[in-house]
């Protein structure tokens, strides 16, 4: 794509274990405009935190990579074998899940934004220690002047989160990814966070990505959302559409996971049985078909590709949800009581006690 | 600011309770009249003045008089005839004031012996902990820096090397060496000028420190390795700063906890090797002193010594005490 910030293709991450090797990603695609924001789902262990590290060159070296990211016609893995010094924390920062650890305890929070600002700019001490305060106004943390000369455990934890914002925002870069940049602060922080990042990121005019286990922190604020899985792509979609059309059982299942204000009350929220599997070698099916309602014969035998559902809709299941194929996979499921994938169907039903469904899921 | 205060307060009540039982171990353990006078120690000397009875020695009534006024000058000069805790309120007194007492053995006052030999001992003290420090940071960074990876297994194999060999063997080893094949450095001590010091101080300082390195690179090498692992790292590592920054910028700080309280609890040992290192390496410092001291039963030389000794350790385990909270702000708050 001509207009895209960040290309990736057919990214790969394998971590060499004594049980084999574990395909953390394998084989992830898909571009970036710039001022667009791209959500990325999944449960822990789905790759997308690996996928995050892979662009910024901080895998371990021996992470074994593959496939190509293009950042502006760079190719960035060629950036990191030349050990460039000014890409990563000036055009392309990060922020972390949990600011309680991500600040050096035994460094002032000026030192540390400023730090940048030296290394990568050149800017004097004084100066640097300047735009600091600026950076701290412009996340919204009140009397940035005093909190320069102060230390991480002075401050609560959502400023915390905002001086590490702070601190990734600090040489202006044009993509910015946020892993769970919400998931270690308390629920009443977590909004002001997205929101101002969202700000941020619109004022500007910088791409982001944005990592989070909860569908319900992508909508409404991300252009396009891709679901991951096992470290596949499941689906990708624009984010109306994924909401509105989603076609991947993962999808449909995670949303269920999500407590909505507009069902009935006492609606049980349905956990997904199971857990992500050890991704040890290549799996001959689908990765998800032991934990899928729709799953069929071919799910256990042949993994599906992604095939187009429309316009920028990508979706890589045999039985979608919404279509006949779908429909008449779940019905038969249902009637047999059990899938392909010998998953017990009766999991599902609305009436099964909580104390039940968490022995199951143990037992999964 | 008041954790100053109870520091140095607990500080006094350490230094005081130790110097009274080092007082009253070497005033209970023998007379230390013996020790001035010798054999008249245990001679009535009320007595024989009194004409009462013969001197012990003597077979003539009044022979042993002016030893025996000796010995009554010599305890109410040394206020023997006072109760313990009153000789030590005299002794402690002035002490503060300066006045060690005399030696039993030479009648020099102590202050004029430490005057000289305490600075050799501290000079020595001092190059030993700047090898010993030297040489374990950089190492323990270079080891921790590719933990597990060639340099680190053969720099824990050269450790446990070190470690099991005692100062003092290195001591001799070095001086064989150094000193009787190769004829680097002098065989004692020269105190010519500040150079022929520092020359004739590098191997008993190698030998004292050396064996403290290895310790110190070990504990660095742990912790540097365990605050690698912080997601702060990884932050900085995003904000693309060099490994090297991130070392001795971000992770050395707040790994040397461990390092630093055994540099301070080592302090005895530090003090401990002078006495042996200096007897090899022939100076002439307050190390050897005190070990001639105590063999001779040289009380006041060796009360000076305790007394200097466990108040230099003190100092320092509270000079570490207060360094925490520079190292880690996390601590000045909690005091």
């Amino acid at each position: 794509m001509a207009g895209a910030l960040l290309t990736v293709q057919d990214l790969s991450v394998g971590f060499l274990t004594e049980q084999g090797l574990v395909r953390a990603v394998d084989g992830v695609s898909f571009d970036l405009e710039p001022g667009q924001t791209l959500g990325v789902v999944g449960e822990s262990g789905s790759g997308k935190s690996v996928t995050a590290k892979a662009l910024m060159n901080l895998l371990p070296s021996y992470a074994q990579v593959g496939g190509t990211v293009n950042f502006d016609g760079r190719d960035v893995f060629a950036m990191a074998a030349s050990r460039e010094k000014h890409f990563w924390g000036v055009e392309m920062t990060m922020v972390f899940q949990d600011p309680m650890t991500s600040l050096n305890p035994v460094k002032k929070i000026g030192e540390q934004i400023a730090e940048s600002l030296r290394v990568h700019l050149g800017r004097s001490r004084r100066d640097a220690l300047v735009e600091a305060g600026d950076l701290l106004e412009q996340v919204g943390i009140p009397e940035p002047g005093k909190r320069l000369n102060q230390y991480p455990h002075e401050l609560s934890g959502g400023l915390r989160q905002r001086v590490v914002i702070a601190m990734a925002l600090a040489c202006g870069p044009r993509l910015l990814i946020a892993d769970e940049p919400t998931t270690a602060l308390d629920v009443t922080v977590q909004k002001h966070i997205l929101d101002l990042l969202d700000d941020l990121r619109r004022t500007r005019n910088m791409a982001m990505i944005l990592i989070t286990h909860d569908l319900g922190v992508v909508k409404g604020r991300a252009d396009e959302v891709m679901v991951m899985y096992a470290g596949h792509t499941m689906e990708e979609a624009p984010t109306t559409t994924l909401f509105d059309e989603m076609r991947h059982p993962y999808t449909e299942a995670l949303l269920e996971t999500i407590p909505r204000i507009d069902t009935p009350s006492h609606t049980r929220l349905v956990p997904i049985p199971g857990r992500p599997p050890e991704v040890i070698d290549v799996l001959d099916g689908c990765p998800f078909a032991p934990r899928c309602r729709y799953s069929i014969a071919r799910c256990l035998t042949d993994q599906p590709d992604l095939t187009s559902h429309g316009v920028g809709h990508l979706c890589a299941c045999h039985a979608p949800v919404g279509t006949p194929s779908g429909t008449e996979a779940r019905a038969a499921n249902e009637s047999a009581g059990t899938t392909a994938a010998g998953l017990d169907m009766d999991q599902f039903a609305r009436n099964v006690p909580i104390a039940d469904l968490g022995q199951s899921g143990a037992e999964g | 600011m008041t954790y100053l205060i109870r520091r140095l307060a607990f500080m006094f009540a350490v230094l005081v309770a130790v110097t009274f039982l080092a007082f009253s171990a070497t005033n209970v353990i023998g007379d230390p009249l013996f020790n001035v006078v010798g054999f008249y120690a245990s001679v009535d000397c009320d007595a024989v003045i009194a004409g009462e009875i013969k001197d012990v020695i003597g077979t003539v009534a009044g022979t042993g008089v002016g030893e025996c006024e000796r010995v009554i000058e010599a305890r109410e000069k040394y206020h023997l005839d006072d109760p313990l805790p009153i000789r030590y309120g005299h002794w402690i007194g002035g002490m503060i004031q300066g006045d060690f007492g005399e030696s039993y053995a030479n009648q020099m006052p102590v202050s004029s012996i430490l005057a000289e030999r305490l600075p050799k001992s501290i000079l020595l003290m001092g190059v030993s902990m700047v090898v010993a420090l030297g040489v374990s940071i950089p190492w323990g960074v270079a080891a921790a820096y590719r933990a597990n990876q060639r340099f680190d297994r053969a720099s824990t194999a050269g450790a446990f090397g070190l470690l099991s060999i005692p100062g003092f063997a290195l001591a001799i080893i070095l001086f064989y060496f150094f000193v009787v094949r190769w004829q680097i450095f002098p065989s004692r001590y020269m105190d010519d000028n500040i150079f022929s010091r520092l020359h004739s101080l590098v191997l008993p300082a190698a030998s004292l420190g050396l064996p403290l390195a290895v310790v110190y690179q070990r504990l660095l090498r742990t912790d540097l390795i365990t605050t690698l692992q912080e997601d702060f790292v990884i932050m900085a590592k995003a904000k693309g700063l060099s490994d090297r920054r991130i070392m001795f910028r971000h992770v050395l700080r707040p790994s040397m906890f461990g390092m630093i309280t055994v540099v301070g609890l080592n302090m005895s040992a530090l003090i401990g090797g002078t006495i042996i290192i200096e007897s090899i390496f022939s100076i002439p410092g307050f190390g050897r002193e005190l070990y001639v001291s105590a063999i001779r039963d040289d009380i006041t030389v060796v009360l000076a010594g305790v007394t200097v000794t466990a108040t230099a350790f003190v100092a320092i385990n509270t000079a570490v005490d207060l360094l925490y909270s520079y190292l880690d702000p996390r601590v000045r708050r909690a005091g």
